[in-house]
């Protein structure tokens, strides 16, 4: 591989890491941003490091038939902690690779060699790059001190990881996107490129003359003079990229359109994306497009980015020592296993190839002690004065640190009569040594709390949002540790201490809500680490002391998040009687409203139903009190009566009603046609790809028509002349109206008489049990 | 879940109940449904038993509510 733009490298270089990937066997491209904002390529050799253990004469006797072996550039023995629940080291096989791309190659034939029993390998399937950075100790926008020596790089750590203060080069990030000359209704591969719309730093361009081949070289041209750290997209990996270097390849050009810093011309893609499945939801992910020497960052493919912007994406790459592309497509799990890792390895411990560790066994009693979930106090119905909000911060994650929960920790070989132990099911816990998952997160814990706490205390807004990002990418983080510790592929994971951290959390929350009410504050609603307490006449004092007592009698921190003018618990649809957790709104006393669980937090509501249901709470959050709040509930109907006067008199723009669901299979794979189906069966007869795991966007047109097809129309269809079912639409808007006062006695019925001058229904108030 | 479940089991039970009796019984079951937590942390492999105890302690609730509300009432009469 030969360097597009970059200038030689120097003998010495100062600035930040910016990509790491291996290129020629035994050797790894490193890119570094200088301070003089020049880039680097440098080349370093990299041969990575694999353990075998087994029976010591087995690992010799294989250690013997390495001389004839072409990937392997030396081998030697170690001692190693072999498994993670080993208490002393053994003597383990350590082998140098002469390429990071064939240890799977090589981990196979050693696999079959010893039947697939007498060895076992490990840290087999850590990515060449994370390798890499983890065995120079440096890690993505690190600040570094690089000096070229005849052994390859030599780093000096200008900077750590620990660091909440730490410098970013400014990156040059370039938008892309591109219009396709569609000859049907829907674009394909097979439609010739239109124009190429480009913009970097304000300037925008539009290459939109010559023939195919010529716009798409002109795009390779572009890039290269303006030469991007970023390439954002979005659907760059699903579609614009795919079909690029597809008409590259149609028009010849494909050797010639580089996009890279590298000069590495794409490949035709032949893999296609993956649909997964993930707490109940199916997902689709496409495969990735990677430039080599720039980040190419898919709005449509990355978690980070979208919830955290470019400095939560910047913090988690840097925490999580993954390279910029891998981290912003990573799932937090395997941000989460990156950091576990690299605590491993500087821990001497060796990164199992299968997780090794099994549950413990259970009789049926224990199962139904031990596998619970969070507590929950099921919410008083109605609408509720004087409320104040507490919720404990990470409280799953501290408690997972303060109670040394890993795989190894939990039931460990070395301290059975341990004192610490996890409650209900009395297992031991070690008292010898920290565990990897606890030491990991103790730190992301602790930078997080910091994070906050600079965020409080920082007069700069710009500088506040900064650390807002920050702290919500390591929350996101904290927020799946735990769910990550059962994940039956977590190296470092153990149901026994997934159900162990329930339990404490049990334990902690249900401590916590008995030293409320003994302090006089009723439970008004609890969910897991949420407690909303109602006390008369309580000052905002009262709050934070409870919160401090109680905060400091369980370790972990409880936060007072405010007090409620006042909020409504709704109850169940289908048990009027009934509240469910997660169903509420109300006005804190600083102006927040909160709602969850009704129209407007749901994803498949529909633009004019959000509109108007969000109007309904900005009505109803000008009330003080629940009083002043049943005084405005004709003016929330009012906002019923305008919307459905506007659909009625077709003030409404089709695109406002275009709904979105989710397909959790193949279209073909479902039984009842619901609307989804139809429309994703409308686009792929028009030539589109629908995998399971995507969404459908499409417009009620006909929702009761016996020809399903009439029902629903894909919104990439709707031509003009194409009308909206307003039946089904008024009906949606009389149920989200209904959701929100059904606490107090209305239905969609007689939101409807309401709505049309009818006597409203009287006003029912639910006793409060 | 399991709750409905059992209540579902009770079906046969509840659809030879008279309207007015079957009132009472969905009563009941509400109050099953609002101790569902409670039930659930008792963890009893027997599911009927955390229900019997919610519906007593739904009664003994109401029970309290009444007497005091009966206390109530007679201290009104008595100073009149």
């Amino acid at each position: 591989m030969q360097p597009n733009s970059a200038p030689a490298s120097p003998k010495r270089v100062s600035g930040w890491i910016f990509d790491v990937y291996p290129s020629n066997p035994g050797e790894m491209v490193v890119w570094v941003i200088g301070e003089n904002g020049e880039r680097f390529r440098l080349t370093d050799r990299f041969q990575p490091k694999i353990y075998i253990s087994g029976k010591q004469d087995d690992i010799e006797r294989l250690a013997s038939s390495f001389f004839s072996s072409r990937l392997i550039a030396s081998w030697n023995f170690a001692f190693k902690y072999a498994h993670p629940t080993d208490a002393e080291k053994t003597r383990v096989l350590e082998v140098t690779l002469k390429d990071c791309r064939r240890i799977s190659a090589f981990t196979s034939s050693i696999l079959k060699t010893g039947d697939y029993l007498r060895y076992e390998i490990h840290n087999c399937d850590l990515h060449g790059d994370r390798t890499y950075l983890f065995s120079h100790d440096i890690f993505p926008l690190a600040h570094v001190e690089v000096e070229t020596c005849t052994e390859g790089l030599w780093y000096t750590l200008l900077d750590s990881v620990k660091s909440t203060d730490y410098l970013v080069p400014s990156l040059r990030v370039m938008k892309l996107s591109i219009d396709i000359a569609k000859k049907g209704k829907l674009s394909n591969f097979n439609d010739p490129l239109s124009k190429i719309m480009v913009e970097q730093a304000g300037k925008q361009l539009t290459i939109d003359s010559g023939g195919e081949g010529e716009k798409l070289l002109q795009l390779a041209r572009t890039v290269k003079e303006y030469d991007p750290d970023v390439v954002l997209t979005a659907g760059g990996d699903s579609y614009l990229f795919p079909y690029l270097i597809h008409r590259a390849a149609v028009n010849d050009v494909l050797d010639s359109f580089v996009l890279s810093r590298d000069n590495v011309p794409f490949v035709p893609k032949v893999a296609g994306g993956r649909t997964f499945f993930s707490y109940g939801r199916t997902f689709y992910r496409a495969s990735t497009t990677r430039l080599f020497g720039r980040v190419h960052i898919d709005e449509c493919n990355t978690f980070a980015l979208s919830e955290c912007g470019f400095e939560g994406l910047i913090e988690v790459a840097r925490m999580c020592r993954m390279p910029l592309h891998t981290s912003s497509r990573a799932s937090i799990g395997s941000s989460m296993s990156s950091m576990q890792f690299y605590q491993a390895i500087k821990d001497d411990v060796l990164i199992p190839r299968n997780k090794s560790i099994s549950e413990a066994f259970k009789s049926a009693y224990e199962l139904l002690v031990g596998d619970r979930g969070g507590f929950v106090y099921e919410p008083r119905v109605g609408i509720h004065d004087d409320v104040g909000e507490v919720d404990f911060a990470s409280m799953y994650p501290s408690l997972m640190v303060k109670n040394n929960i890993s795989a190894e920790t939990v039931l460990c070989k070395c301290c059975p009569d341990s004192r610490l132990r996890i409650p209900e099911l009395n297992y031991h816990i070690c008292e010898k040594r920290t565990g990897i998952v606890p030491k990991t997160l103790e730190f992301v814990v602790a930078k997080r709390l910091l994070y906050k706490r600079l965020r409080e205390e920082a007069q700069d807004a710009a500088l506040k949002e900064v650390y807002d990002r920050r702290q919500a990418a390591l929350k996101w983080i904290l927020v799946t540790c735990f769910g990550y510790l059962g994940y039956r592929n977590a190296k470092f994971g153990t149901v026994d201490g997934h159900i162990g951290v329930c339990a404490f959390g049990r334990e902690a929350f249900l401590k916590a809500a008995r030293m409320a009410e003994n302090k006089k504050f009723a439970i008004v609603h609890g969910i897991v680490d949420s407690l909303w307490l109602k006390k008369e006449n309580a000052t905002v004092e009262d709050y934070r002391d409870l919160c401090g007592e109680i905060s400091s009698e369980i370790g972990v921190p409880l936060n007072f998040e405010g007090r409620y003018k006042w909020i409504v618990f709704l109850p169940s649809k289908v048990h009027p009687r009934i509240g469910v957790l997660n169903r509420y709104y109300g006005v804190m006393e600083n102006g927040k409203v909160k709602v969850r669980g009704v129209e407007v937090r749901r994803r498949d509501t529909s633009r004019f139903v959000y509109d108007a249901q969000m109007e309904m709470i900005n009505v109803l959050a000008k009330a003080d009190n629940s009083q002043e709040f049943f005084r405005r509930i004709p003016e929330a109907l009012k906002v019923v009566r305008d919307y459905r006067s506007r659909l009625l008199d077709g003030d409404v723009p089709v695109w406002d009603l275009i709904v979105t669901r989710h397909l959790s299979k193949h279209p073909g794979k479902y039984k009842q046609r619901v609307s989804q189906v139809i429309a994703a069966e409308q686009l792929t007869r028009e030539g589109a790809e629908v995998h399971a795991g995507k969404n459908v966007r499409f417009l009620f047109t006909d929702a009761e028509n016996k020809r399903y097809d009439r029902r629903v129309r894909a919104e990439q269809l709707i031509e003009r002349g194409v009308n909206a079912d307003t039946k089904k639409y008024l009906l949606l808007l009389y149920a989200s109206a209904a959701s929100l006062l059904g606490f107090a006695g209305y239905t969609a019925e007689s939101v409807y008489d309401a709505v049309r001058g009818y006597n409203h229904k009287s006003l029912i108030q639910y006793p409060i049990c | 879940m399991a709750l409905e479940d059992e209540v579902r089991r009770w079906n046969g039970f509840a659809k030879a109940l008279r309207i007015d009796d079957k009132e009472a019984f969905d009563a009941l079951m509400d109050a099953c449904r609002s101790y569902a937590s409670a039930g659930s942390n008792a963890t009893q492999p027997i599911l009927f038993e955390p229900m019997v105890m919610s519906v007593l302690l739904f009664q003994q609730k109401r029970l309290q509510k009444l007497e005091k509300e009966l206390d109530a009432t007679k201290q009104r009469s008595s100073q009149s």
